[in-house]
């Protein structure tokens, strides 16, 4: 990347910090094949803010958390995320972005050849931090999920909490400014799944952003935060404590 | 470090292609270190052949020494010759005294007057052997001329063949070396396409991906021609006493341990430097952005 991309970037970051954690302003997405996934999306979650994305599958939930860490780019719009303008950013800024922005996949992406210990230490390793600091900072954030007993394991080996709470501590190890997280209790019992949204609020209680996608439709009733209702594509509600079974 | 355990743990993984990776690096540098260490070994043995006197030439009875010296003025002037001996009647007779001291009977019927002056002559550069024997046969004091073409020519071509056998079986081999290296990375990036992907998704650099697939590259390279290298030592060793007696009396062969560790060294630089190419072109190939 070239100084002045960096510093152009820079620029926006100083811009937008005083704005919110996230800003999507008209974003629409249109696939090479045609399909539209998103249309004339807008809007904006606060820094330390907790949002739930909700809609039935295939409304563009995935495809949103995808795009603020650039993973998709929009076809129509602006994406602000923590200070990076994401849908215009330079392709070597990205990984940059990636480091502050910590993501739970819906597939959850775990290195199945890895143990539960190395696959959360890789975000650290990536940026290059010390094995002693790695090594403390992995077995905190195991600690912190429950999962310590188990760090020696392999992902096969784990239940499937286990592996959420492995990418949640994946996610959170670099201690992000933003954690997404794509239906992090989808296949859960409702026991684990609860287990998983608590920890989420915790980590929110922290200090991090977390935008959660999710249907499960107990979980966003219960809480009293915002949620985004989307459908085809389009925003349909956002509102604060909505009750999902009201779309 | 953490580099070089993902290298290790890369070839765990796919162990048979990096043997074959590791094997092929080896067999190029052994090829590529016997083709140097012999062509530095022809080349000190041609090099002592062409410092030796190349043409004899003997003059007939009755040539004084004042028109042999006048035709050995004439040959320096050509240019062409790096050394000429004038060998006298008397010096040629001490010579039969010395190659028959254990044969008095030979030394008895002999005398300084039946032995020939001669000059004994050695070319700047083996080429030119062939206009001076042509000039020296054109002299009527001139009886014979003693010419070692056939022991020259025959090196000479030796030395040729060697080069270019070399030099041949060493592009087939590097050709080869790159293309199999090229294609155990690149099935290595397709195997770990996941994995770079969630690497990707996680924050990790373009860089920070490339890096290991290099190291494996340059990693193949060092061990396949550490091996090589070992093994033309182990047979150098074992060697070296047939080398030293049948080049006996040639100065500087067998080479010495000091030029074969030179050797050793730039050819293991030279297999990392082969292994990291095909690996950097597998990386630019299979690993764009």
């Amino acid at each position: 990347m070239t100084k002045d991309h960096k510093s152009d970037e820079k620029h926006s970051n100083e811009e937008v910090t005083k704005e919110p954690m996230v800003k999507v302003d008209q974003v629409s997405k249109k696939f090479e094949n045609g399909t539209v996934a998103l249309v004339d999306i807008t809007f904006e979650i606060p820094t330390e803010g907790f949002a739930f994305i909700v809609g039935p599958s295939g409304a563009g939930k995935t495809t949103l958390l995808r795009m603020l860490i650039r993973d998709v780019v929009p076809t129509e719009g602006n994406v602000y995320v923590n200070g990076f303008h994401v849908s215009h950013m330079h392709p070597q800024s990205v990984p940059e972005l990636r480091r502050k922005v910590g993501m739970v996949f819906q597939d959850l992406k775990l290195l199945s050849d890895r143990t539960v210990f190395e696959n959360v230490s890789l975000p650290l390793e990536i940026v290059g931090r010390k094995d002693s600091y790695v090594e403390e900072t992995v077995d905190k954030m195991l600690q912190l999920v429950g999962l310590f007993e188990r760090k020696n394991v392999f992902p096969a080996q784990l239940s499937g909490g286990e592996m959420q709470r492995t990418a949640i501590a994946r996610a959170m190890v670099v201690e992000p400014d933003l954690l997404l997280a794509d239906e992090p209790t989808g296949n859960l019992d409702p026991a684990t799944s609860w287990e998983i949204v608590k920890l989420m609020e915790t980590i929110n209680k922290l200090g991090t952003t977390v935008i959660m996608a999710t249907h499960n439709v107990d979980i966003v009733n219960s809480l009293p935060h915002r949620v985004i209702f989307l459908e085809e594509g389009r925003i349909v509600k956002d509102q604060k404590g909505a009750r999902y079974g009201t779309v | 470090m953490e580099r070089f355990s993902t290298v290790f743990r890369h070839m765990r993984r796919i162990p048979y292609q990096a043997l074959a990776a590791i094997i092929i690096m080896a067999l190029t540098t052994f090829a590529s270190t016997v083709v140097v260490i012999a062509a530095l070994t022809s080349a000190r043995v041609l090099s002592y052949f062409e410092t030796r006197p190349q043409i004899t030439t003997f003059f007939t009875y009755g040539t004084s020494q004042d028109e042999i010296l006048t035709l050995k003025q004439e040959l320096e002037n050509t240019g062409k010759v790096s050394e000429i001996r004038y060998v006298s009647q008397e010096e040629a007779f001490e010579i039969y005294k010395e190659q028959n001291k254990d044969e008095p009977l030979l030394l008895e019927q002999v005398s300084p007057s039946i032995l020939p002056a001669s000059l004994e002559i050695s070319a700047k550069d083996a080429t030119y052997l062939d206009s001076l024997q042509q000039f020296l046969e054109g002299k009527e004091q001139v009886e014979e001329v003693v010419y070692q073409k056939d022991v020259v020519d025959s090196l000479l071509s030796w030395g040729r063949f060697l080069r270019q056998a070399g030099l041949i079986l060493l592009v087939f081999l590097l050709i080869e070396s790159i293309l199999i290296i090229i294609m155990v990375t690149g099935m290595k990036i397709a195997l770990k396409r996941s994995e770079i992907e969630i690497m990707k998704l996680l924050g990790a650099t373009t860089w920070y991906i490339r890096t290991p697939f290099l190291l494996e590259g340059v990693f193949y390279g060092f061990i396949g021609s550490f091996l090589a290298v070992s093994f033309v030592s182990i047979l150098l060793l074992l060697l070296n006493p047939n080398i030293t007696s049948f080049f006996t009396g040639i100065p500087g062969v067998p080479l010495s341990w000091y030029l074969y560790l030179l050797v050793f060294f730039v050819q293991m630089i030279g297999g990392m430097l082969v292994g990291a190419f095909g690996s950097m072109l597998a990386v630019w190939r299979y690993l764009h952005d």
